[in-house]
């Protein structure tokens, strides 16, 4: 934590985060140094890294800029509100360079008041199927920008340990990482593997059957009501929170409320009609979950309705 | 049972309709199904999983009022045709990566490999059912098979669309590995209406999966021929099949339904699993005679 940051620092940063709160993309340069900055600071993290209460959890953010707006006009404004992202703020959404470029530029600013976390978009392979790199060529004319961020994606812790009792991370736990100290002791800076535990962090589901099980698509686990129990038991915690799969309330308990899902992107996609929800938890590490709706749109494509066409 | 869940749908939907010679066309959209609603249409439908992105509550319906005959879109009935169904697994391209180092945690924990159609692949082609106020009426419409093709001609004019709308039913992002997807669209013109339903899938770096359901009535078809007719096309490939075929071979030409069922078209007759036309003939209930 004790970096020299570079003379007058916070009023470049000031401006760059005022620019992107009005949806305004940073010039290529500065988005180098930017991730050149928030390498610095993520390296320095744990692979569990850990955060004070009170703090703000909430799960993906998908490029629905407007929607992180809002996320932050209910939730509070950082660094007024802590917060803790579980990852997945890229792809999908319409704005994945100004969602990813803003919540860097917090952390830069303010890294002891916000977490980001790692989630299974924040990666080449993905990024490259489902949007942000597209987006990245189109804003951009040139794939540096995705580059900046997907190298920096690297280095983003994988979960997070608020007050050693709520354990956060964006998919769920693994058969090969019982302990906590088995997650420290991964090596996480490296484009997430399709093989080993570090994968599995990102990408595993928990589920009604019980036990370990293997998704019939022949990769990603399910866990089961006992694993989480055992899981929680083991490390002292009392609840896994996770993000990564779309639910309609915006946040839904399971596994006997050891674990819950906390999904942050409203009308996802902008046609599901799902609510969004982060969850706060205070100073006595009491939890309140608060929903809310997609903020009104401005010159965003309206999806559901789409002009007839002759089609055969 | 799609009506029961529907009861406690969300309030929001968007229905409209249009009646025009003789048929009244009816579409719904709503949210995606809440949480608690989805646990027990899993259960009730017997799913060991449902696609995330379920929109149970929206539907399309086209009614002929003069004899009640009702073609019918809908989620829940395309899920029922997906659970009948038993298609050949398809795994991820990752798959042996995944599992090859993972096999002494998966034999340690004895984890369980789940056997499901995870693509929600289903060969639902549409509902048919009769709504009928009368008792007594008469046999259930059905498909009959047809030789002759769907007649597009009027399908070409710039005539102005009355209706038009595009239903989502159900949609996975499959874990991130590909899209699943099952929606309908409608058009009515002033001489005829056409439905298209479609099932999209594809896995990334495996295959791509269309099956196009196109249904088409025109109102000015002389009496003897059928009302209705229906085309039912499906295709598939994996991508080294499609490559060797002379389409695209990679995942950026399958963005969507649209692209894809371009793709395939063009290097038709390669990859077509199943093709055929049918006619619908229309009784009218005895009464109404």
């Amino acid at each position: 934590m004790g970096h020299v940051l570079p003379e007058n620092p916070y009023k470049d940063l000031d401006a760059q985060i005022e620019a992107l709160m009005k949806c305004q993309p940073l010039p290529e340069p500065e988005v180098k140094i930017l991730c050149d900055q928030a390498r610095e600071i993520l390296i320095e993290e744990s692979n569990v890294q850990p955060v004070k209460c009170p703090v703000t959890v909430c799960g993906d953010i998908h490029g629905q800029f407007q929607d992180l707006l809002e996320l932050f006009r209910i939730g509070g404004n950082c660094p007024d509100t802590n917060y803790l992202f579980m990852g997945d703020y890229v792809d999908r959404g319409y704005h994945s360079v100004e969602t990813v470029s803003l919540l860097v530029a917090l952390k830069v600013r303010y890294r002891d008041r916000i977490t980001i976390l790692r989630g299974n978009h924040e990666s080449r392979q993905i990024t490259q199927v489902y949007g942000f790199y597209d987006e990245c060529l189109r804003k951009y004319g040139n794939a540096n920008v995705w580059k900046f961020f997907t190298d920096l994606f690297d280095y983003l812790p994988l979960t997070a340990l608020v007050e050693n009792q709520i354990f956060c991370l964006h998919g769920g736990l693994s058969p090969a990482l019982d302990t906590l100290d088995h997650i420290r002791a991964l090596d996480r800076v490296q484009e997430v593997p399709h093989e080993g535990p570090m994968c599995d962090l990102l990408w595993s589901d928990p589920d009604d059957r019980c036990g370990w099980g293997i998704s019939p698509r022949g990769a990603g686990y399910t866990f089961g009501q006992d694993i989480s129990e055992q899981f929680n038991h083991t490390n002292g915690l009392n609840l896994v929170a996770r993000a990564h799969q779309l639910v309609m309330e915006g946040y839904n308990w399971c596994h006997d409320q050891n674990v819950v899902t906390i999904f942050s992107a409203p009308n996802y996609c902008y046609r599901c009609g799902n609510m969004a929800a982060i969850m706060e938890v205070n100073e006595t590490m009491r939890k309140n979950f608060l929903q809310f709706e997609p903020a009104p749109r401005r010159g965003e494509p309206e999806v559901t309705r789409r002009t007839p066409d002759y089609f055969l | 049972m799609a009506d029961t869940i529907g009861i406690q749908g969300p309030t929001v939907n968007n229905s409209r309709e249009l009646s025009i010679c003789g048929w009244k066309v009816t579409s719904c959209k709503a949210p995606i199904l809440k949480d608690s609603l989805m646990d027990r249409c899993k259960s009730d439908l017997a799913a060991p999983s449902l696609p995330e992105q379920l929109f149970a509550d929206s539907y399309l319906k086209l009614v002929h009022a003069a004899t009640g005959t009702c073609l019918y879109f809908s989620a829940i009935d395309g899920l029922r045709a997906w659970i009948a169904d038993t298609p050949p697994p398809v795994r991820v391209g990752i798959a042996q990566d995944w599992l090859s180092t993972r096999e002494a945690d998966v034999k340690a924990h004895n984890a369980k490999t789940q056997d499901y159609d995870w693509t929600y692949s289903t060969p639902y082609h549409g509902s048919l059912r009769t709504e009928s106020n009368s008792q007594a009426s008469t046999s259930d419409p059905k498909w009959v098979p047809s030789p002759e093709p769907m007649n597009r001609a009027p399908l070409m004019a710039r005539d102005p669309i009355l209706f038009y709308e595009e239903v989502p039913l159900y949609e996975s992002e499959l874990d991130d590995h590909g899209v699943s997807q099952l929606s309908v669209k409608v058009r009515v013109m002033p001489t005829c209406w056409f439905v298209l339903l479609r099932f999209w899938l594809r896995v990334d770096k495996v295959l791509v999966r269309l099956r196009e359901t196109r249904i088409f009535c025109d109102f000015k078809a002389p009496p003897a021929t059928a009302l209705v007719t229906r085309e039912i096309r499906h295709c598939e490939g994996t991508f080294e099949e499609l490559k060797a075929a002379g389409a695209p071979g990679d995942g950026a030409a399958y963005a969507d339904a649209d692209s894809a069922s371009l793709a395939l078209q063009a290097v038709a007759p390669a990859g077509v699993t199943q093709f055929s036309t049918e006619k619908l003939v229309l009784r009218k209930q005895p009464e109404l005679m």
